[in-house]
């Protein structure tokens, strides 16, 4: 650098300019994917902004330890701020629903990114210094370039970034900004480093990666996915079966199964114990249970409520999905680690397949399927199935089927009825009001007959017995009327499903 | 020619025998041999690689290694031939053997397996019979494909067998509807001319001659004498359609697609009685279907195959070529040449069954005058195997069992999952059928023996993209299979004409004849009808013939 030059070039002030912008940003970003991966955006807001700029003071501290190659060490600390920066939003996305201690790895990224953010600066001023150019001018130059590009950048986050380019897509860009700015600064002052070509390497290296992570990170989450969910999108994967969404709005947590709420936390409660209490009201012995569905551990976390019951099965398809509710810790803390519990045996297989060779009788089945919305749903509600289904009931036991929303699609629900009685199963219909369902109906079905075996359990938040005598009124806007049986050869439910919520949505 | 005669074969008959190899076998292009294309979607042409021509050069050079005795021998293991073994084993005759040319058993109903899928090569499903077809009845009935009967007597079907909805929906238009009679966007001249079409054959289909049968109905043989009816044959459907007034354009590529689908003729070449037939013969009634409903499996009539011949496996020998047939010494006399092992057998039977189509006739039997052969003629078929990842299945219907394209090039496609009951399935396999009917048969055949792999895989993909463009990315293989002589014709006289019934009788009282082809409509029902009627003469000769001991 000349050293009789008075005035600080332009692009070491652009650097600044961008280095603030892209701290700020990578701030940003941590508290907005904090906020909504765990919720309670106060507190995580609050936790990053402190823990980032307390990282930024211990490197701020650090940073007179450098003394020796500062733009080598600039150049170095750059790449490092871009590839961390950069990569942190789609690792926290993508590790969310597979380690336990995600908030630690969550908090141990921001450290580093301020860490190196810290440094920046204070290297930038050593550089600046030991070129002769006035302090006074240093600290008002860099502090004005510095500050302007915070505003910038806290202008732009919310109103450009993240609605236009998603979070993920937003902490890649930043990441190569960063990078740029490491190339930009190589590029102008190659012949005064040191340690030239390892960092040419590295900076290239880092440049490809990211724009790699910003082209491809629509296969981490889609923007277009992102924006047709209300809340904010805090898990996305594809299964091999199902894309599985869960959102986060406030505590409320909603698991969306290619686009369709399972469940919202906010009143899940009040769908599972519709789903499990009643039948164990009347079922005799309950010792085996079977559960066709119901990935989500929520009817296993009811289920435990009962000590006589011995052994869970859970049929459910999708290994990504049991394993997320088995391992995440917000989602184990919503079934009460149901899934880990050692009476619960959960198979991975195909209910149709399974049922169709099962040896084993059950004294209960809770049958929790996605609504019969296409063919390849239909079949688990075909009469077929239904008999299969009797070999596998103990004589005297029961099943419980969630059959869609009588007051939406009762064509749909009755004859989800129907079918059932056709097979020869005595059936007893009832409904709950879901609110972020709506009015929902099950029907409980067996060969036996439905006598009272023991009451609901004390402790439950929606179920007791008037709330069921209740549920087992069907006013006029929803009762029973005469459908076909659900054949495989018919499909007859999915044309009803079909036509009935075509009307509503 | 006999046991003795190897070397002494004249040049005429040495000619006749390769001309069975110039017909092809009983099921396809022998001379077709295997071809990998380069290109990114694989597949091959399938089917047996082995030139039966050089073969039979090579039998007849041969001595006799061995001579073989038996009751029954049975030429041909497609469903004729395995039907017959199936009801000599129901009487007790156990002492018979079955030679079949290729390396595996099924003929029309020959399937493949790859790792999870079975598909079918050709014939994949049976209409739900008409409770009259009591042999057939009973043989659903025992092996549980029908699984009871109800108060009125009806059937109770294996659901499992029963064709899954979406059975059919038709590619119109950039759109699929349901079913394949097309009604979206059709005048109103046309539905009327449709729905009296419709009407018309429920009047046939609930008509009886002045014998008092069924005017049409299956199996075939089983129909009215009467003239009325029966002078049908003498036109074709599209003169009997012109004639009746049904003429708009939907309409008749609807008859045409049906009678294409079913005889591997079209409208203007197969005949008015036939084409009548198809719309008016099937009197299915069940409990729990509806009467149009069919019985399918992933692997198509192949799991009917399977099931007659399960227990007669020991019975049948492969890759044996039937190349000489003799009455001799109180018997009949077969020559074979086993192509596996390179030897030349012969068999010595008391009596014979023909599973085999009669255009053999001449070459196998040639001391027999067969003029009347030239009358049989069959259509040669292409069809496709395509296995694909589950790709985007258009607007409307959801994907169906049957999956036809309006004036396509092809009769569509079938999907061999349609059955499957599992919630995902990886890969989806697509079974697409073409007649070969551009000229005549014996032109089509010539120009299909010679195409590549490739040729047939761009024809294949340029129909299914009218209705998928991309599918070209979801496929993983295609598979090609030529069948010769895939299905009899039946076209205008032959049913109803004398050639029929001359082939019917048998010869010598030692040859009995037994092949769809006999009725002149390649389907299942008839080749198990015609595979039983021999059965029974063999079964009634034998129990004649043991009565007359007491006599």
């Amino acid at each position: 650098m000349d050293k009789s030059s008075t005035k600080i070039p332009i692009l070491l002030l652009f650097s600044v300019f961008l280095v603030a912008t892209c701290g700020l940003i990578y701030e940003l970003i941590a508290g907005t994917l904090a906020s909504y991966l765990m919720g309670d955006s106060i507190s995580q807001f609050s936790i990053i902004i402190g823990l980032y700029l307390f990282s930024m003071g211990i490197g701020s501290f650090c940073s007179k330890y450098f003394d020796e190659n500062l733009l080598d060490w600039f150049i170095q600390i750059e790449l490092l701020v871009g590839l961390v920066g950069g990569i942190t939003s789609s690792v926290l996305f993508v590790i969310f629903n597979s380690v336990d201690s995600f908030q630690w790895i969550l908090y141990g990224l921001i450290s580093l990114t301020g860490i190196f953010v810290g440094l920046e600066i204070p290297l930038l001023m050593q550089i600046l210094n030991k070129n002769n150019f006035e302090f006074k001018d240093i600290i008002s130059k860099v502090f004005t370039f510095d500050y302007v590009g915070a505003l910038l950048a806290s202008i732009l986050f919310p109103l450009v970034f993240v609605p236009k380019m998603g979070l993920i897509r937003t902490s890649f860009f930043f990441g190569i900004l960063n990078t740029l700015v490491a190339l930009l600064v190589l590029y102008n002052y190659s012949a005064q480093l040191k340690y030239r070509l390892t960092l040419w390497f590295q900076a290239i290296f880092v440049f490809v990666l990211l724009t790699l992570g910003f082209i491809f990170s629509d296969n981490i989450l889609s923007w277009a996915e992102a924006t047709t969910y209300d809340e904010k999108i805090i898990f996305a994967k594809s299964s091999p079966y199902q894309r599985i969404i869960l959102t986060r709005q406030g505590s409320n947590i909603k698991l969306f199964l290619n686009r369709n709420l399972q469940f919202s936390s906010f009143d899940e409660y009040r769908y599972h114990e519709a789903l499990v209490h009643p039948l164990m009201t009347f079922t005799k012995k309950p010792e085996k249970v079977l559960i066709l569905g119901g990935g989500d551990g929520m009817a296993v976390r009811e289920l435990l409520k009962y000590e006589n019951i011995k052994a869970i099965t859970l049929i459910d398809l999708d290994a990504d999905m049991t394993n997320l509710f088995k391992r995440n810790e917000m989602l184990t803390k919503l079934n009460q680690n149901a899934l880990n519990n050692p009476k619960v045996k959960i198979l991975n297989q195909d209910a149709f397949l399974w049922i169709k060779q099962n040896k084993t009788l059950f004294d209960a089945i809770i049958i929790d399927f996605p609504d019969p919305n296409n063919f390849a749903l239909g079949k688990l509600y075909s009469n077929t199935f239904y008999r299969e289904l009797t070999h596998t009931l103990a004589l005297d036991g029961l099943m419980v089927v969630q059959s869609t929303s009588p007051f939406m699609a009762p064509k749909s629900y009755w004859c989800v009825n129907k079918t059932l009685q056709s097979v020869g199963f005595k059936t007893l219909p009832y409904h709950v009001f879901v609110p972020s369902f709506g009015d929902w109906g099950y029907v409980l079905a067996t060969k036996s007959d439905f006598t009272k075996t023991q009451n609901f359990p004390e402790n439950l938040r929606f179920m007791n017995e008037p709330a069921f005598e209740q549920s087992k009124v069907f006013p006029k806007d929803m009762a029973q009327q005469e459908t076909e049986v659900n054949k495989l050869n018919n499909q007859i439910l999915v044309q009803y499903f079909e036509e009935e919520w075509a009307k509503v949505m | 020619m006999g046991k003795s005669d190897v070397s002494n074969i004249s040049r005429k008959e040495f000619l006749e025998l390769s001309g069975i190899a110039l017909l092809g076998s009983t099921l396809g292009l022998q001379t077709l041999t295997s071809c990998e294309s380069a290109r990114t979607i694989h597949g091959q042409i399938v089917g047996a690689n082995h030139a039966i021509g050089h073969l039979l050069r090579k039998a007849i050079s041969l001595p006799i290694h061995q001579s073989h005795q038996t009751k029954i021998l049975i030429i041909g293991s497609g469903i004729s031939g395995l039907t017959a073994g199936y009801f000599l084993q129901k009487a007790g005759i156990t002492d018979y053997e079955i030679l079949e040319l290729e390396s595996h058993i099924g003929g029309n109903s020959t399937f493949s397996e790859d790792e999870a899928v079975r598909y079918p090569w050709a014939a994949h499903y049976l209409p739900i019979p008409s409770p009259e077809n009591k042999e057939l009845i009973s043989f659903l009935a025992e092996n549980k494909i029908i699984t009871g009967f109800d108060l009125n007597n009806l059937p109770i079907y294996d659901e499992y067998a029963l064709c899954f909805h979406p059975d059919e929906r038709l590619f119109v238009k950039g759109f699929w509807q349901e079913g394949l009679i097309p009604n979206i966007d059709i005048t109103e001249e046309e539905k009327t001319q449709i729905g009296q079409f419709l009407a018309k054959m429920n009047v046939f289909k609930a008509a009886k001659g002045n014998d008092q049968k069924w005017a049409f109905t299956i199996p075939l043989a089983n129909s009215s004498s009467d003239a009325n009816f029966t002078h049908l044959d003498k036109i074709s459907m599209k003169t009997w359609m012109e004639q009746n007034a049904f003429v708009v354009k939907p309409l008749q590529w609807y008859v045409n697609y049906c009678l294409l689908d079913d005889y591997g003729t079209s409208i203007a070449e197969t005949s008015a009685w036939a084409g009548i037939h198809y719309f008016a013969s099937r009197k299915g009634k069940a409990a729990n279907a509806k009467d149009d409903d069919v019985l399918t499996w992933s692997e198509g009539n192949g799991f009917l195959m399977k099931l007659l011949a399960k227990n007669q496996l020991k019975n049948i020998k492969t890759q044996c070529l039937a190349y000489q047939i003799e009455e001799k010494n109180g018997g009949v006399s077969v020559d074979v040449y086993d192509w596996e092992a390179e030897k030349r057998e012969n068999y010595f039977a008391e009596q014979v069954i023909w599973a085999v189509p009669q255009m053999l006739r001449p070459y196998l039997i040639p001391k027999q005058k067969t003029e009347f052969i030239k009358e049989f003629s069959y259509s040669p078929w292409m069809v496709a195997n395509i296995q694909t990842i589950p790709f985007d299945t258009g607007r409307g219907q959801a994907l169906s069992w049957d999956n036809v394209i309006y004036e396509g090039n092809g009769l569509g496609y079938v999907l061999s999952n349609q059955q499957e009951l599992r919630q995902d399935q990886k890969t989806w396999q697509l079974t697409y059928y073409k007649p070969l009917v551009d000229t005549n048969p014996v032109d089509e055949r010539k120009k299909a023996i010679i195409k590549t792999h490739e040729e047939w895989k761009n024809e294949v993909l340029n129909d299914l993209k009218k209705a998928h463009p991309k599918i070209e990315e979801s496929i993983l293989k295609i598979d090609i299979k030529l069948w010769g002589h895939a299905m009899i014709r039946p076209t205008i006289g032959f049913i109803h004409g004398a050639a029929r019934h001359e082939a019917q009788k048998s010869l010598y009282n030692k040859i009995h004849f037994a092949h769809s082809d006999l009725s002149g409509v390649s389907i299942f029902e008839e080749a198990f009808y015609h595979g039983n009627v021999a059965a029974k003469k063999i079964i009634n000769h034998y129990a004649n013939s043991y009565l007359d001991t007491f006599s």
